[in-house]
């Protein structure tokens, strides 16, 4: 750390001619609420830090006919507390205010918790709830990848060194859409046992679910969709009886590991019990 | 190694200090302008004892770098009393005995300012909730509770004791 250069960038041009000639050797410094405890504690040793917390046009939300786009610097408090979000994604809200404390949400962005890609991260199991979609920059282009795609082990993704996460587009829900993010964690504080993240959406005239996801964070290297539980759920009215058996699929077709916050055995007995507290609070019928 | 200029206002008196890339807010709090009642926690960002406001929000100064506070206005639990009358929150951490060690209180006491900034009138949620980043390891919450309930505004938009 003691060579380590810093340069601030003013535009996201600046910030992709930086990463093209620096590639690996740099990393980028958005709110720092991630990447300063990995400095201090050497576990990150990059040769050069691209501050890109002053480029004013990674900051907006915006409404546009069919989405919410996020610029990949909004603040945390910023998501727990703006009225498009509290309108159109309170999970959003919901999921912020369970996020940390105030101090690091004032300044850690929604980007930098994405790149920085802890498998217990809480915002990761929500946006895959939503099917959203990132935007990467880099010098040569751009390209737009899901959230799912994104994530591919501990603290790992699929950014390439030359590329900067500059926009992330969330859906709007659907009319009879509602999405929810749950968390267990031993206090309000800390990071996630277990987070679930879960988007319902059911048919107006039959009441059967049409399409649903149910993302589940700190149970392995990646945020992982329990996909047989999701097919207990798809095409059926949901009730308590395919809940309970949703849980039961969720609580087979992941294997946990264990972490600072749990075992994989209690972590086991969570996926079911939050898989079907997931299912009853998103099917109870309050819209978003 | 390279140094860095850095320009930031702490306590409404400007500096001009050099630092290096990885030094952050609380060594140059601490260790270039000795105020040292910003504390040294867990410096991982867990504790909340080196609270300070950052611009009027709280956050916590061993998370930021120097060099991400250049222009910015810093407030430390020092400059808080002004022309050596304490703020109304210090004053009510004495008179409820919401002080053990004292290790947490210049953390508390910032963040609590913070809240009272921006939610004039808490309720004991709202103050659980916005001081649950700073830990009190004499674990004497329930008295800091009651010396920030104790607060509240007064006319002009100050506050004073209930």
């Amino acid at each position: 750390m003691k060579d380590m250069r810093y340069i601030r960038a003013a535009s996201v041009t600046e910030v992709t001619d930086c990463l093209k000639k620096y590639g690996d050797k740099a990393k980028i410094l958005a709110g720092g609420q991630s990447l300063v405890p990995l400095l201090r504690q050497r576990l990150a040793r990059p040769g050069l830090l691209i501050d890109i917390s002053r480029v004013a046009d990674l900051k907006f939300i915006r409404k546009t006919k069919n989405t919410l786009k996020i610029g990949a610097l909004t603040t945390h408090r910023q998501l727990e507390t703006d009225p498009l979000i509290r309108e159109h994604l309170p999970i959003l809200a919901d999921m912020e205010k369970q996020l940390a404390s105030v101090q690091i949400r004032n300044l850690g962005t929604l980007g930098g918790n994405l790149c920085h890609a802890d498998p217990a991260g809480d915002v990761a199991p929500a946006l895959m709830a939503l099917g959203a979609k990132l935007k990467l920059i880099s010098a040569t282009g751009a390209r737009t990848m899901s959230v799912e795609n994104f994530f591919k082990d501990f603290f790992e993704t699929a950014i390439r060194p030359d590329e900067v996460l500059a926009e992330i587009d969330i859906p709007l829900l659907p009319d009879l859409g509602h999405a929810i993010y749950i968390k267990h964690s031993s206090r309000g504080v800390d990071t996630a046992i277990i987070g679930v993240g879960t988007f319902i959406l059911k048919d107006h005239d039959t009441d059967t679910c049409k399409e649903i996801r149910l993302c589940v964070g700190a149970v392995g290297p990646v945020p992982i969709r329990a996909k047989n539980a999701e097919a207990v759920i798809r095409g059926k009215v949901v009730t308590g009886k395919t809940i309970a058996e949703a849980g039961k699929k969720a609580r087979e077709e992941i294997s946990p590991v264990s972490d600072l916050q749990g075992s994989a055995e209690y972590k086991k007995e969570l996926i079911e019990v939050f898989i079907q507290r997931a299912l009853k609070a998103a099917s109870s019928g309050r819209r978003k | 190694m390279k140094k860095y200029k850095l320009c930031l206002t702490v306590n409404g008196i400007d500096y001009m200090l050099e630092v290096n890339a990885g030094e952050t807010l609380q060594d140059v709090i601490r260790d270039h302008l000795n105020l040292t009642g910003t504390k040294t926690g867990c410096d991982s960002g867990a504790c909340g004892a080196c609270t300070v406001l950052m611009d009027g929000m709280a956050i916590k100064s061993c998370l930021v770098l120097a060099l991400q506070a250049e222009g910015r206005k810093i407030l430390t639990i020092e400059g808080l009393a002004q022309d050596g009358a304490l703020h109304p929150l210090q004053e009510a951490f004495v008179e409820n005995w919401a002080i053990q060690c004292g290790y947490c209180t210049p953390g508390m006491i910032l963040t609590s300012k913070a809240l009272l900034d921006e939610n004039p009138n808490p309720s004991g949620d709202d103050i659980r909730m916005y001081l649950s980043g700073n830990f009190c390891r004499c674990t004497g919450y329930q008295k800091i509770i009651d010396a920030v309930s104790s607060v509240r505004p007064l006319q002009g938009g100050r506050h004073g004791k209930k």
